[in-house]
């Protein structure tokens, strides 16, 4: 009974526009409050207390550094750098500054590690761009927030280090594995838009000489230097997670101030308190999440799922297409982080148990929510580009059916060939 | 109480400055964060020792730059919601829901406060080995973040109650101008 009041509030408030922190805080509190007319309570304090423990973990700490050197790259031009470089290496291919759009998010998603990020930062620049160009706003709209959706899956992540802290996999195989996934959604999608592209004639932009292709990569080269380093240092042990995100900050601070000498002390600085704000949203929702699954796991909801689950089939396969279902739906109704938070402790053992990987299911889990990303009713991805172009989220949603359906075909593939995404972390970082 | 155009203006003074203080106090703990692990991979493989702080400070520095971010993402009404199902609802019913929203936010709120006394009180009797702070250090952003969202999302509350009285509500409770709101 408690456990369905706590679902019933968290899904109520979700809808009803409480800030979505809250709304999963509320659903707590409202569990907490209930459970005091019962013998043996929950306690109240516990609420106050996982406030700060939920939070007091170190591989945290690298979230809201991934997100500064976002914004440190932001602030220094490197958006522009990147979609150049794109621009002059396939603005000229059928699909112009649409698969533009899809390069440049693929490398924006070795830089920045969030969809959200990716999609503000392409899509300012791109959708005006693309609407001057003849393509129709909704498309322009729903190529971005489509090909945002790679970046929590290309390393570095902050969707997997989120993962990594809640359920105890190695952060540097979680980066490992979404390289291969998140090569094939890039093709993917750059093969789709270049055939709708073709279908509906959209235009196309003038070739790029040798020399000025070389020059946009010269222009481009440094900052794609970044992820390298992140991976890279993880991977060889070198440093932790959140020490690699300082070290990627560092870097990029060296970028702005010495190479390109664009950022000043008052620029790092705005940058910084936009970082801070954007990530101390995220770790709200973190904290309430982490009360709110506490609970969830407390009242058994790990138990009733996987016994309605394994009620219905104990085929691994069928079990991971229910998982993906489950996922899915969720992802159109609520915001990636509290869904990755509660679904995550109670999947993994149920999963580890039947032999699939924890990093095969970390990257099915992640995907699964990134596309959720571009599912109405609730598609942040959908929401940034409609706030850019004026276009209706349903609109853009109408356009971004095919990619939808594409990203589905993915994340079938992912689900069912766990090679694609076991074989480069197991090479690269065996399992001890 | 004195509601005059100077205290007025002096009030929104204050606000403004508050909102800035809080928005770069959050922006140097998190050059703070990166400065400090940064050191702690320079002294591991540079100095050849990392400093016994090197996971503690960090984490500190986290919480404090988490919980004043969240009272200033709460002023300016930059916290993540859906607005996709209120918007087709009427001002009217709108209104109320909003007022209820408050509420039980508010209610949260005092609760957390109310709550978090008993255990700064038993971590006031320890400290941190690395550091030499006391383990309250950990807890008191929780009830500084909360006091400041406290007093934020009731001058929401207020100004969406001005704003509907006045016939100006839209929904759109999510932050106070820049005059301070109220």
């Amino acid at each position: 009974m408690l456990l369905v009041s706590m679902l019933a509030l968290l899904f109520i408030f979700s809808l009803i526009g409480m800030e979505i922190g809250w709304a999963i805080g509320f659903a707590a509190f409202g569990y907490l409050v209930l459970a005091q007319f019962e013998p043996f309570g929950t306690p109240m304090i516990l609420f106050s207390q996982m406030m700060v423990a939920g939070l007091d973990s170190f591989i945290l700490v690298a979230i809201p550094l991934f997100i500064f050197m976002g914004e440190l790259m932001n602030k220094s031009g490197v958006t522009h750098r990147i979609i150049d470089f794109a621009g002059a290496l396939v603005g000229h291919i059928r699909g112009g500054l649409a698969n533009v759009g899809v390069v440049a998010n693929f490398i924006m998603s070795g830089i920045s590690g969030s969809a959200l990020a990716d999609a503000a930062a392409t899509g300012t620049v791109l959708v005006p761009a693309m609407e001057k160009r003849g393509f129709p706003p909704a498309f322009s709209s729903a190529v971005i927030a489509s090909a945002a959706t790679v970046g929590p899956i290309i390393p570095p992540s902050i969707s997997f280090v989120l993962l990594g802290a809640i359920v105890e996999v190695s952060v540097g195989r979680l980066f490992m594995g979404g390289v291969v996934p998140g090569f094939i959604m890039f093709v993917a999608m750059f093969t789709l838009t270049y055939w709708i592209s073709k279908k509906n004639n959209y235009p196309v932009e003038e070739k790029a000489t040798v020399r000025q292709q070389g020059n946009a990569f010269a222009r481009g080269f440094l900052p794609l230097l970044a992820p390298i380093f992140v991976v890279g240092s993880i991977v060889g042990g070198i440093a932790t997670p959140t020490e690699a995100a300082a070290i990627a900050v560092f870097y990029t601070l060296f970028l702005g101030v010495i190479v390109y000498r664009n950022l000043s002390l008052p620029r790092i600085l705005e940058a910084a308190g936009l970082a801070a704000i954007s990530s101390s949203v995220i770790m709200l929702t973190v904290a309430t999440s982490q009360i709110f699954a506490f609970l969830a796991v407390r009242e058994k909801l790990g138990e009733i799922l996987t016994s309605a689950m394994l009620g219905v089939s104990d085929n691994v396969y069928v079990l991971l297409l229910m998982a993906n279902i489950l996922m899915l739906f969720l992802g159109m109704f609520m915001e990636i982080l509290p869904i990755m938070l509660i679904l995550a402790p109670i999947l993994f053992p149920l999963f580890m148990k039947l032999g699939v990987s924890d990093v095969h299911l970390g990257v099915v889990m992640v995907l699964n929510l990134m596309i959720g990303m571009i599912t109405p009713p609730i598609g942040l991805n959908l929401f940034v580009l409609s706030a850019i172009s004026k276009v209706g989220v349903i609109e853009i949603f109408r356009y971004a059916v095919p990619y939808f359906i594409t990203l589905l075909g993915v994340l079938m593939l992912i689900t069912y060939v766990p090679e694609l995404t076991l074989y480069l972390a197991d090479l690269v970082i065996p399992v001890k | 109480m004195d509601e005059s155009p100077a205290s007025d203006s002096l009030l929104a003074r204050a606000d403004i400055m508050l909102d800035r203080a809080l928005y770069y106090t959050s922006a140097l703990l998190l050059i703070m964060i990166a400065a400090t692990v940064m050191y702690t991979v320079v002294a591991r493989y540079v100095f050849n020792s990392a400093p016994l702080w090197a996971e503690d400070a960090p984490r500190v520095f986290f919480l404090w730059m988490t919980y004043l971010g969240i009272a200033v993402a709460t002023r300016r009404g930059q916290n993540i919601r859906v607005t996709f199902f209120v918007e087709k609802m009427a001002p009217k019913p709108r209104f109320y829901l909003d007022m209820f929203m408050h509420f039980c936010v508010l209610a949260m709120m005092v609760t957390i406060l109310w709550n978090v006394w008993p255990l700064i009180r038993i971590n006031l009797a320890g400290t941190m080995l690395s550091t030499g702070w006391s383990n309250a250090v950990s807890w008191f952003p929780l009830p500084v973040g909360v006091a400041l969202m406290l007093i934020y999302q009731s001058r929401q509350a207020i100004q969406s109650y001005r704003d509907y009285r006045a016939g100006r509500f839209h929904g759109e409770s999510s932050g106070l101008n820049e005059a301070g709101g109220d």
